[in-house]
């Protein structure tokens, strides 16, 4: 079986506790040895000098072993959550959509807010795979393989919402231009329609682009169940079955891996795939988010008509899909043996920095939308951000009701992110964490602000109606969240968390420069931590 | 790294030592500076050919003014300069951004082409100047009782509107106009100075950190500069051609207008001068690859942003909006269509290319195509406006040199000056610390 040092002992030397074998110590402020702020060194990628027989079996044993205590018992927690959530949806489906909190006036609420908000958390997942590789952001090998399956996951999640909310959800198929008896075809001039079109893309080439990648390391997975069987032929069975985990592993993992035998041919064709889909996805990632902006910003309703909404939308994607990446990833590097090895601290840094970014683009938005709002002359337009948004009914007595949403979405989204300005936060993971946290309370108030505050108040103020969830909105969003927790609990249990290939490729010895030459500084490269570089 | 290098104070204390990299062929002087008699008929002639353009354009709208009224001549080659100036602004904001972005992303394949892109950003006082000038002369026109006002909301007769005064005016005062376009000219010129500065600072002492100061100041920067060229973008392109027309996506579609005209102005700058005999083994073909990509990708943004900002306003179909759309539609529908096909249907499959991507003969008529479509694309911004705010409209091709001559003669000065200024220092400063990085650049790593 997989050899993997203790943890204890790579945790002491991060933390400085004990020397590494060649001596070395991480310098006072450098944390990990990552953050070195010298501009003429790279930040090292890999810590404590891994070579790349480590590098397998470090990321490898994350699948093969026995993932330690707390993972058992949070995913069957997770799994009930989604099993509630999916009872949700059948009594949803057997009694109608009135379980839901919708009325005649809000008819939008729960279900499309949560659609928007888990298509978001979709989008980090194929950014930080195609358009980080474009950039030649080597970083992104720490986590563009979770992120990619957190995208799979969250779309999986977000599909489900349009789909029951249709009512009969026995017609669903009518969203699909096929021929049917009553030659009834889907609109094609709605934007709800190009939606289906969009979102189905955007799953199977984000499916294809993690399979892909995944391919390599299946079969690196496969080999080594299969050597491990010839070595030892007499394994114990699994309970109850006439297999070995081994030969299940090389049965499983062998279909999977699609005959991958490490050829050279096979990683030429492979890097080749690799960035023809990365250049596809990429005008995916924006396409998406900015097809489901639509649905709101061509009509014309008040709020919802505003023509920053497509990047405005693909802005939050990202934020909110970071977000996600980080609240995933910090606990997990705490859980998995070695994994602040090969997610540093510099990695999260990064992200942060992406949160703050992205955060203030979302900022520059809302305030445009305010801007205009005042600017445009429309009273309507205007009242929605001020009466139903921002200013609080106790201050006025026209304001909105839902003010509270509206000052945590500006508090989460904007005003949170801002603690990355100082260095020390942001290279902090459990601060990044809780940031992390509040952004993604904050990105689903921001579609839950757009929904349903434009919605509650029409023209005429007898229409106006407050929307409140039932109990069935409730658990249903929860559920989804369980669903979401179980797929990537069982992905990180059974699948390879790190591109193994991808992660040698940014070591030191895989730099044809060479090391040492170039930098200037005279740095040796006395304990094997790569230059190389996060951004080219 | 060494364990001195990893340790802040102990860096620090090496911080003037001379890096390695000095001793690279590439960085000898005469690779680096650009003498003055080499460009010195070039950028003279330039700048005489900017003057004698604009001379020109003045003097042709007074020629034409015979033909019609005084107001409308004005306009006319107000809206010309206007038009060469905000061109040319594109670049130099362009070039701030993209520095201060690949300042705070770490970038390092870039730095043998930053000093290039600190002048152009240096020289945005020029397009600043252009438009205070152009304001200053707004204002006095107005003063004039409205005869040739250019902006929308100077003109008497929507002034005294009730609407524009109840609904819009606070933001139009001429004090807080004057006073906003006074902001983002220091915002700007300010934020290029001090990219200048440090780069500068870093050449003269060595000191590597400098870089980590730039970054620092590109991150606040680069909020000042989103939100002030955004508000720029409003009162200047949108306000100025239409008071009522308001959309939120106008800052982005300037900045995409900008950083689309950016990446084949440096392309062919850098082509210049590497056909001088510069920056051998510094830009090569693996660097003008990279800008080939960023110019394929704005090509691709710009479209995106202004595919977005139209079609929503197509389909929504509310009259405030759509007049500004339909105005350019119906009244300059050939325009209309120029611009979707030229300034993305073309540039679009060939610049996929890698071919074009890499040969100078490639990307370097792709890059005079993209110039100029960025001009067509401020021109269908202003000029169809020109017209609707008088009874006798200026159609287009009346007065068309005057035109060319205007646009062509602020763009000769801009080039002829950023010219001079590449005499004035290296063409790179070797000291950066990434030097290295952007020395091996390779696309195939």
């Amino acid at each position: 079986m997989s050899h993997i040092p203790p943890d204890q002992l790579s945790a002491d030397r991060l933390t400085g506790r004990v020397p590494d074998a060649s001596g070395w110590l991480p310098e006072p402020g450098t944390g990990d040895g990552s953050l070195s702020d010298d501009p003429a060194v790279r930040a090292p990628l890999v810590l404590n000098n891994r070579s790349v027989h480590e590098i397998t079996e470090i990321v490898c044993g994350y699948c093969e072993k026995s993932p330690g205590r707390w993972w058992l018992p949070l995913f069957g927690l997770s799994a009930t959550i989604a099993g509630v959530g999916q009872l949700m949806i059948l009594y949803l489906i057997i009694t109608g959509v009135g379980v839901w909190g919708l009325t005649n006036q809000v008819d939008w609420a729960w279900d499309i807010t949560n659609f928007v908000f888990w298509i978001g958390i979709g989008h980090a997942g194929t950014l930080i795979s195609a358009i980080l590789c474009l950039f030649k952001q080597k970083w992104r090998t720490a986590v563009n393989r979770s992120a990619e399956a957190m995208t799979i996951f969250a779309v999986i999640c977000a599909g489900i919402f349009p789909g029951i909310h249709v009512g009969r959800v026995w017609m669903a198929w009518f969203l699909a231009p096929v021929p049917n008896s009553n030659v009834i075809w889907p609109n094609f001039r709605s934007p709800l329609l190009w939606d289906v079109f969009a979102v189905s893309t955007y799953a199977t080439v984000s499916l294809l682009f993690w399979f892909m990648g995944l391919i390599p390391d299946l079969a690196t997975l496969r080999d080594r169940a299969d050597l491990r069987l010839r070595a030892n032929p007499h394994q114990a069975r699994l309970p109850f079955t006439p297999f070995k985990p081994d030969q299940l592993r090389v049965y499983i993992y062998g279909l999977l891996a699609l005959g991958w035998r490490n050829s050279s041919r096979h990683w030429m064709r492979y890097e080749k795939a690799y960035i023809l889909l990365a250049g596809l996805s990429t005008p995916l990632v924006l396409s998406v988010h900015s097809i489901v902006s639509f649905d709101f910003a061509t009509s014309i309703l008040p709020g919802w008509h505003t023509t920053i909404f497509p990047p405005y939308f693909v802005a939050g994607a990202v934020f909110g899909g970071f977000a996600m990446v980080l609240f995933l990833l910090i606990p997990a590097r705490e859980l998995f043996p070695n994994m602040k090895d090969l997610l540093t601290l510099r990695h999260l840094e990064n992200m942060s920095k992406i949160l703050l970014l992205t955060g203030m683009l979302v900022g520059f938005a809302y305030a445009m939308e305010f801007f205009i709002a005042w600017y445009g002359g429309n009273d309507f337009e205007y009242s929605v951000f001020a009466f139903n948004r921002a200013l609080p009914i106790w201050l006025h007595e026209d304001g909105a009701p839902y003010w509270w949403a509206y000052w945590t979405m500006i508090s989460c989204n904007v005003l949170s992110p801002q603690v990355f300005w100082v260095k020390a936060l942001r290279r902090n993971p459990l601060v990044i964490w809780i940031v992390a946290l509040l952004v993604t309370i904050g990105m689903w108030f921001e579609r839950f602000v757009i929904i349903v505050t434009s919605l509650h108040r029409a023209f005429l103020p007898s229409e106006w109606h407050m929307f409140y969830p039932t109990w069935v909105d409730i658990l249903t969003f929860v559920g989804s969240c369980g669903i979401f927790l179980t797929l990537f609990l069982l992905f990180m249990r059974f699948l390879p968390m790190f591109p193994i290939a991808e992660i040698k490729a940014i070591l030191p010895e895989a730099d044809p420069h060479g090391h040492g030459h170039g930098h200037g500084n005279g740095h040796d490269n006395g304990h094997g931590n790569g230059h190389e570089s996060e951004g080219h | 790294m060494s364990h001195a290098a990893t340790n802040p104070a102990s860096a620090r204390a090496g911080t003037h030592e001379s890096p390695a990299h000095l001793n690279h062929p590439a960085l000898k002087a005469e690779n680096i500076t650009l003498e003055p008699q080499r460009v010195g008929t070039l950028w003279k002639a330039l700048v005489g050919a900017g003057v004698v353009g604009i001379a020109a354009a003045l003097a042709g709208s007074m020629a034409i003014a015979g033909g019609l009224d005084a107001g409308a001549a004005t306009i006319h080659v107000k809206g010309a300069l206007l038009i060469g100036v905000l061109s040319v602004m594109g670049f130099s904001l362009g070039s701030l951004f993209f520095l201060m972005i690949n300042a705070i992303g770490g970038a390092g394949w870039h730095v043998t082409m930053k000093r290039v892109l600190e002048q152009a950003a240096l020289l945005i006082w020029l397009p600043a100047a252009g438009v205070v000038l152009f304001a200053l002369s707004e204002a006095l026109a107005a003063s004039n009782d409205g005869v040739g006002v250019v902006s929308s909301w100077l003109n008497p007769a929507i002034t005294g509107e009730e609407y524009f005064i109840t609904k819009k005016y606070p933001y139009f005062e001429p004090a807080f106009v004057a006073a906003r376009l006074a902001l983002y000219v220091v915002v700007w010129v300010g934020l290029a100075r001090l990219m200048w500065s440090i780069s500068r600072k870093q050449e003269r002492t060595g000191d590597r950190w400098l870089t980590n100061k730039a970054a620092f100041h590109s991150a606040w920067g680069l909020v000042l500069l989103a939100l002030v060229t955004a508000f720029f973008a409003f009162d200047w392109l949108k306000a100025l051609t239409d008071y009522k027309f308001f959309s939120t996506m106008w800052g982005v579609y300037f900045f995409a207008g900008g950083l689309f005209v950016t990446f084949p102005a440096m392309a062919l700058l850098l082509t210049f001068l590497r056909s001088k005999g510069k920056l051998q083994g510094l830009i090569t073909t693996e660097h003008h690859h990279d800008l080939s990509k960023y110019m394929f990708g704005f090509i691709v943004f710009w479209a995106y942003i202004a595919y977005s900002q139209y079609f929503l306003i197509w389909y929504s179909q509310i009259p405030e909006e759509t007049t500004w759309f339909m105005h350019r539609k119906e009244v300059w529908p050939n325009l209309s269509a120029f611009l979707i096909i030229g300034h993305f249907l073309i540039p679009f499959p060939f610049m996929l290319l890698r071919a074009v991507r890499r040969t100078a003969l490639g990307f370097g008529l792709f890059a005079c195509w993209l110039i100029f479509m960025h001009v067509v694309d401020i021109y269908w911004i202003i000029r169809p406006s020109l017209g609707i705010t008088l009874e006798n409209p200026v159609g287009f091709g009346q007065g068309l040199w005057i035109e060319i001559a205007g646009i062509g003669g602020v763009i000769a000065l801009y080039a002829g000056l950023l010219l001079w200024r590449l005499t004035k220092a290296p063409l790179v400063n070797v000291m950066e610390p990434r030097m290295p990085e952007a020395l091996a650049h390779k696309n195939y790593v």
